[in-house]
């Protein structure tokens, strides 16, 4: 009797640091201070059914995430064990199933696990072109930087930043004209950018074409672009592809494989 | 058919789709392939504690990822009692078009 207490009361500590633990892990990420944003999630049979739907992780943390924990503490257990009844027990399918999920977001503003270094981009206001309304690019402008931070490891210095860096004039008269490679990479050294990103928007008949490219400021190269023809799309469409366009910016190639050693030239044949 | 029986079967018809199911999503565009990888628990769950490396599974971002037991992750717990629980993390990494 002693002993089945004693092994009762150790199921339940242990039971009580909960079961089934899962922790994912982005290690390039440094998480925010505080305790974890805690959710419970709900199945139903043995959680084959989803009730609570999916864990929605952009609205928890629009700044992206750290790490996120699932567990079956031990009151959740305790409410999947009182619906295991009749056939469901051996089944192993509680009639509720009810877990908790715990998020850890990222810090605003910093993202980065110590050691990694963010990559700073300069980004330069897109051209208008065609019909498109220099007010419409200004709003492409703050939604573009605005995607950018919400990546992590990424610090972003925008158009208003410029301002307050280099203050009006300087900032207007660096910017006019600057448009070849060289003056980018210049203007990117100068404010110490890893890359600047630059491009346009503009109509053409019933498409908007969008064109954003990243130039390595250190290399004056650019590394990544973008263009996409939007077909009989309103100006709209590029706040919709705005997450794709951002991924595939920063989705540079890695370094070029160096070059395959030269073959040791052929003995030369004897002369007959 | 008793009434048992078809409980049973609608069971394992469920359980043919996945049980135990959590879905996370982080609001970026998926690429079609995925990554899989399995997790191990032990005597109910209480024994293992598996991490999952998501930046390692997915360098260029996850847009994606499920934590279930699959059928034959079902029946294994079942027949061992619940002794061995395997789990299967689905990962989706993000679309990069290029």
């Amino acid at each position: 009797m002693r002993r089945a207490t004693a092994l009762l009361g150790l199921l339940a500590m242990v039971g009580l640091a909960g079961c089934y633990h899962i922790r994912y892990e982005r290690p390039s990420v440094v998480g925010e201070g505080g305790a974890p944003r805690e959710q419970w999630h709900h199945g139903a049979l043995g959680g084959a059914i989803e009730l609570s739907g999916p864990v929605d992780l952009a609205a928890t943390c629009p700044d992206g995430f750290a790490r996120v924990e699932s567990q079956i503490t031990f009151f959740y257990w305790v409410a999947q064990a009182f619906t295991s009844f009749g056939v469901l027990g051996p089944l192993h399918a509680s009639l509720w199933t009810p877990s908790g999920v715990k998020v850890v977001c990222a810090r605003p503003g910093v993202g980065l696990a110590p050691g990694v270094r963010a990559l700073k981009l300069v980004l330069l206001p897109l051209t208008p072109r065609g019909d498109v309304k220099k007010e419409t690019v200004s709003v492409f402008d703050e939604a573009l930087a605005g995607e950018l931070r919400r990546r992590p490891g990424v610090s972003v210095v925008a158009e208003s930043d410029l301002a307050a860096l280099l203050g009006v004039e300087k900032k207007r008269q660096m910017l006019s004209g600057c448009a070849d490679s060289g003056c980018l990479a210049e203007l990117g050294g100068a404010l110490g950018a890893d890359r600047v990103v630059h491009g346009s928007v503009g109509r053409v008949g019933s498409s908007l074409v969008i064109t954003i490219s990243s130039l390595d400021a250190p290399r004056a190269r650019t590394v990544a672009s973008v263009s996409e023809r939007l077909k009989g799309a309103g100006d709209e469409a590029f706040l919709d592809g705005l997450s794709a366009m951002v991924d595939r910016l920063l989705a540079e190639p890695g370094p070029a494989a160096p070059p395959p050693p030269p073959k040791p030239a052929a003995p030369p044949k004897p002369a007959r | 058919m008793p009434h048992r029986a078809r409980l049973a079967a609608a069971l394992l018809a469920l359980g043919l789709a996945g049980c135990q199911t959590i879905r996370y999503q982080t609001g970026r565009p998926a690429a079609a392939t995925h990554v899989e990888q399995d997790v191990h628990f032990f005597f109910w769950g209480l024994v293992g504690h598996p991490v999952v490396d998501l930046d390692a599974a997915c360098p260029q971002g996850v847009a994606a990822w499920r934590s279930d037991a699959q059928f034959t992750d079902w029946l294994v717990d079942v027949l061992t009692f619940g002794v061995y629980n395997p789990r299967t993390v689905t990962i989706q990494c993000v679309e990069v078009k290029r």
